[in-house]
Formats: C-alpha cells, sequence, structure tokens
C-alpha cells in the first residue's frame, strides 16, 4: 500500500511516465500560481505601507522642510543620512536625493575584504552628491593595501572637490600612487589639502622637493590650506599666494636653504605656518626675513640644528602666536609681538630660558607643556617683573615635581601685582594640582582644558572651541 | 490693527506689528496699501493661527532675520539645533499642531518659527534608531526586498562615520 490516498492510476510503466508528467506540470504550474500570488500580495502589501505611510503627520511636511530637517540632523550626529535612508521608501527617495548628505564622505581602509563595501560607498557617496555640490573626502589607509581605485574614483570627482585628505600608514606604494593618480589633476574649487604618508624602509618616494609641482600640475587656485606630512612632504603640489596656512612635515625631506626660502616665498598670503622636523641641508647662508606681510602664527616643531636658518626666513617682529614643541635650542632672535606663547616638550637650559623670558616681552598668554624650568623662572620675584602682560596660564602634563613651582608662580604674579586673571588645566594636569586648586582659587580663575593635542592655527579648530569652565 | 481670516472662516484682529512678522503678510499687506481690507489665510486654521500669532507677539521686536539668512551649499556653518527656553515651551504640542505650525510658518514666511519647528523634530529624530524614528512618526517598513538588500549593504558604510 502507497498511501492512504490512494487514486486510481495506470497500469503500465509507459502510462504512469505519461500521467507523472502531468502531475509535475501541475504542480509547477499551482508552484507558480502561489509564487505569482505570494509577489501580488508583496505588491499589495508594500502599496498599503506606503499609503498608510502618507497619512502620517511628518508626511505633510513638503520634502524641502524634511530634507532641511535631515540636514540639521547630521551636523549633530554622523551617519545620519544613512539612518534617514532606512526608516521608509519616501525617507529613502528624499535621502538620496539629498546631495548634501552625501557631501562628506570618510572612508577607513583596514581590511582587503571589506574593500568592494568601502568602493561601493565612495561611489555612492560621489553620485549621489553630484554633480554640481561640492564634496570633502577623507580616506584613511591604515594597513599595505592598494588604494588606488579609491583615488581613481575621487580624480574622476576633482572639479567639485573642496576637501581632500589622504592618510596613509607606512605602504610602500603610497608616495607613487598619490602622484600617478594627482598628477596632472585641475582641482579648481580645491581649498583644504592634507596628505599623510608614513615612511617605512620599503618605500618608494623622492626625497627631494622638487622645483615644479608633482601633483595638480593643473592647477588648484583656490588652495589656502595645505599640509603635508611623513614622505608626502615632497609631493609638491603648485603652492600660490591664495595659501593662508602651511604644514611642512619634513622629516623625510631634503631641503636646502634655498628650497625653504624659494617654497615660502612662494606663499606671501601665509598667515599659519607649521614646521615640523625640518632640517636644512648643510651649507646654507643666512638671507634675512622674507616678505609674508600676512604671516602671525608659527609652530616650530622638533628642530634640532638648523633653528637659526629656519627661523632667519620668518619676520619674527610680525608673530603674534608661536608654538615651540621638542625644540631644543632657540638662538638669540627676539619676538617683540608674540602674545600668545606655548612650550611644549623643549630641552631648554638655564640660558635658553634666560634668552626666552627676554626675547618674549609681550606675551599675554602660556601654555606649558612640562617645563620646570620655566615655571621657576616666572615665580622668581623681581624687578622688572617677567612678562608684564602675562594674563593667562594653560598647564599640560604638569609633572608632579612642578606641582609647588605652579603654586609659587601664581602667588608670585600675586604678590608683585601682576596676578593672572586664569589658570587652565588639562585632565592629568588637573589631578596633580588637586593639593593646590583650593589655595589657587582664591587668587585667580581656574578653568578646564580637554585633552587634546595643541590647538593649532588659530582659527582651525581654535583653542577657544576647546575650553570650558569648571567648577572646583 | 490687521484682520487676518482662516481657513475655516474665523476672524483674528492683530497689531500689525505682531503680524508683519510674517513675511507673506507684510507683503500683502503692503499690496493692498491702507485699507481695512481683511487679509484671507486659506492655508491656516484658526487653532493653529492662534498658536502662530501667540509667537509672534512674544518675539514682537525682535530683528527679522535677513532675507538672505537661508542656508545655501557654500554655507559650512554647523546647525544648531538650540532652542530658546520659552521656544521649546510653545512648541511642546502633539504631533499634529507641531507639523501645522511647521506648515503655516513655512506658507507666512516665518523664518525664526520655521527654524524652531524644524530643530524640534531634528531633536526628537536624534539618536534614535530607524526602527525608533518610525515608531515615533508612526510609520511603517515599506521597502521593497531589493530595498531590504541594498540597505542591510549601506549599513556597513556607518562604520566610518
Amino acid at each position: 500500500m502507497l498511501s492512504s490516498y490512494e487514486p486510481s492510476l495506470p497500469g503500465s510503466l509507459h502510462e504512469l511516465d505519461s500521467h507523472l508528467e502531468v502531475l509535475r506540470g501541475k504542480h509547477a504550474d499551482l508552484v507558480r500560481q502561489l509564487e505569482e500570488l505570494g509577489e501580488e500580495i508583496r505588491v499589495a502589501e508594500t502599496k498599503r505601507a506606503r499609503m498608510y505611510n502618507g497619512n502620517a503627520f511628518i508626511s505633510r511636511l513638503p520634502p524641502e522642510l524634511l530634507s532641511h530637517i535631515f540636514l540639521i540632523c547630521q551636523d549633530s550626529f554622523s551617519s545620519f543620512q544613512i539612518k534617514a535612508a532606512s526608516v521608509c521608501h519616501s525617507w529613502r527617495e528624499l535621502a538620496t536625493g539629498t546631495p548634501l548628505l552625501w557631501a562628506n564622505v570618510e572612508i577607513r581602509l583596514e581590511h582587503t575584504s571589506r574593500m568592494a563595501s568601502k568602493l561601493h560607498k565612495i561611489e555612492s557617496y560621489l553620485n549621489r552628491s553630484g554633480p554640481s555640490t561640492l564634496f570633502a573626502a577623507r580616506i584613511h589607509v591604515q594597513k599595505n593595501l592598494d588604494f588606488s581605485a579609491f583615488l581613481k574614483l575621487i580624480a574622476s570627482h576633482i572639479s567639485r572637490c573642496h576637501l581632500l585628505s589622504i592618510t596613509s600608514s607606512p605602504e610602500t606604494k603610497a608616495w607613487e600612487l598619490l602622484r600617478e593618480h594627482l598628477e596632472s589633476l585641475h582641482a579648481p574649487k580645491l581649498e583644504y589639502l592634507s596628505l599623510q604618508v608614513r615612511w617605512s624602509s620599503a618605500s618608494v618616494y623622492e626625497s627631494k622637493w622638487s622645483i615644479t609641482p608633482l601633483i595638480f600640475k593643473g592647477g588648484a587656485p583656490l588652495l589656502r590650506l595645505l599640509q603635508l606630512t611623513g614622505i608626502a612632504s615632497s609631493l609638491r603640489p603648485p603652492v600660490s599666494k591664495a595659501i593662508t596656512t602651511l604644514h611642512l612635515h619634513g622629516v623625510f625631506m631634503l631641503l636646502t636653504v634655498s628650497d625653504y626660502r624659494a617654497i615660502l616665498s612662494a606663499v606671501p598670503g601665509l598667515i599659519n605656518l607649521s614646521l615640523h622636523g625640518l632640517e636644512l641641508l648643510e651649507g646654507g647662508q643666512l638671507g634675512g626675513s622674507l616678505d609674508l606681510p600676512q604671516l602671525r602664527s608659527v609652530r616650530c616643531r622638533k628642530f634640532k640644528n638648523s633653528t637659526a636658518l629656519l627661523l632667519d626666513a620668518l619676520p619674527l617682529n610680525q608673530l603674534e602666536a608661536l608654538v615651540l614643541c621638542e625644540v631644543d635650542d632657540l638662538p638669540s632672535f627676539d619676538f617683540p609681538n608674540v602674545k600668545a606663547l606655548s612650550v611644549f616638550e623643549c630641552g631648554f637650559g638655564v640660558s635658553e630660558i634666560g634668552n626666552l623670558v627676554l626675547a618674549f616681552p609681550s606675551v599675554e598668554s602660556l601654555t606649558i607643556g612640562s617645563s620646570s624650568l620655566l615655571y621657576m623662572a616666572l615665580g622668581i620675584e623681581g624687578d622688572p617683573v617677567w612678562w608684564p602682560k602675562l594674563r593667562r596660564i594653560d598647564v599640560r602634563d604638569l609633572e608632579p615635581e612642578d606641582v609647588g613651582s605652579v603654586s609659587r608662580l601664581v602667588k608670585a604674579r600675586q604678590r608683585t601685582n601682576h596676578p593672572l586673571e586664569n589658570v587652565y588645566f588639562d585632565g592629568s594636569s588637573r589631578r596633580r594640582a588637586k593639593s593646590i586648586l583650593a589655595e589657587l582659587q582664591s587668587l585667580t580663575r581656574i578653568g578646564h582644558l580637554d585633552d587634546y593635542l595643541e590647538a593649532w592655527p588659530a582659527g582651525h579648530g581654535s583653542i577657544a572651541d576647546r575650553i570650558h569652565l569648571a567648577d572646583y | 490693527m490687521v484682520t487676518l481670516v482662516t481657513s475655516d472662516n474665523e476672524k483674528f484682529t492683530a497689531d500689525k506689528e505682531v503680524a508683519e512678522r510674517s513675511v507673506l503678510i507684510k507683503n500683502m499687506l503692503e499690496d493692498v496699501g491702507e485699507s481695512d481690507q481683511p487679509i484671507p489665510l486659506p492655508n491656516v486654521s484658526s487653532s493653529v493661527l492662534k498658536k502662530v500669532l501667540e509667537y509672534c507677539e512674544h518675539h514682537r521686536g525682535e530683528p527679522l532675520p535677513a532675507a538672505d539668512a537661508d542656508t545655501t551649499q557654500d554655507d559650512t556653518r554647523k546647525r544648531t539645533t538650540d532652542i530658546s527656553e520659552w521656544d521649546q515651551k510653545f512648541i511642546t504640542v502633539d504631533q499634529e499642531m507641531l507639523f501645522e505650525i511647521i506648515l503655516a510658518a513655512n506658507y507666512l514666511d516665518i523664518k525664526s518659527l520655521l527654524d524652531v519647528g524644524c530643530k524640534t523634530v531634528a531633536n526628537m529624530i536624534k539618536g534614535k534608531t530607524p526602527e525608533e524614528i518610525r515608531k515615533l512618526f508612526n510609520i511603517v517598513n515599506d521597502f521593497t526586498p531589493e530595498e531590504e538588500a541594498q540597505i542591510k549593504k549601506e549599513n556597513e558604510w556607518a562604520e566610518d562615520r
């Protein structure tokens, strides 16, 4: 017995085969009908859901208002555009059709397995933000990965790129890739360019500063903030008077004094200059300060043997803000108008501290990162009072042995009628200075500094945005 | 004084200074000149106009935003979601009224009120998942399977920021 249901069946094999053929045909037909019905139900359900959503109060808003609300949301928390495109069909249509939501793309390349997804991402962002919206692209390459496909895509939209930032971990071909894909580009809207490529022993790159541009040979006339770090510093984009902020991290760059002076001469509109680890090749001559009439803010980091040559080219009389970080010697230059001075991890001896005190007569605001001698020097009571205009000190990375010096400094300023109006501490310094905070608070206003890397340059995430007063 | 007539035929009188916080009404008054003619507002109901006039009365005398203060593509300023305490209380209404106020502010061209309304909606959305947003606004998932598949892929993008 085959089953309890036993229809009458043909008796021969041949007839059974034909019968089975018919049954299978009927079955396939029913399955197809079921699938069609299922699809019809899905379509009707989707239509119903969309009609239902159309009746929601929020659906009464015209698209331009909802789109405006999306932009407000996006400013307040990241990746909102992806969320908005996941709520419902009409929100998705609106979000993907709002170019400004996709005008800021950030990609982190960490694994080869995610390359396709990341490529799809940047492609979608560039398409959705196009064709007339300016966009910003930030690419972080965190492994030794070939990112040429990303560069190709960006290059194909470069005419509307206003910010390009690429950081790469040691990647043997990064320098070459950047040169190859950016070489002949014309970037008419590019205002901010930051290229950072970390050095490795296997890196392939040219260390000499080129006289002619190696990238963006077609020009980048609006470029105003240029940051070249690591071995990217020799990539040499076109520079012009439009540039107001220049950061050169030139540890791996071979510069002569004439190269250095030529670079600065090519950017006469410079306001902010940051030099990191530049060492000038021997044989250079001091040539006096260059004509940089707008220069106001300079950061010197990791200067070793070329400090005099590097500073000699700058109009030091004009400077209003100076950051000295890991600078071991300070030749006898005067900085008569520097009002904001930051000193971080400088290995100054007693004579350099003496020079420092004499060289900056106008300091109003001082940031100190671990410099015991400077605390001590400023705490010495005498006539004349050092830095009579000093009103504020920002304390970073305070060492336990300097806590007493800070306290003496504040009290000495008070006694000599040149009191400090504000003393700010970063998190770790505040914890170390806990024992003196109450006393200091009776003498001056105590504030809290966020734990951030030095604020530079002024106006780009300025110190004012990062500080808030805290009560103790 | 100005007489305003709502969509449900109710008449409201308001000081010219108060009513003219609406650019639409201001322009209409300029068009009709010195006249007692009532201004018809066919897109605004009486319950909504009452709220709008309450807002305009409270902000009477404050400087009006410049006509070109709109956010443009080049405008890279951060849009904030800060709302003053009085405005927050004022806009604490049910969703239907909230969206009606926004629509009225848009129609009447009262930029500051429109800002308050849009920021309020943005604040309601902030920090919520798509599912929570659906619940909040009483909407349902109406994606096709193809869209669902695409969304699943796009969600991976968020990890880059």
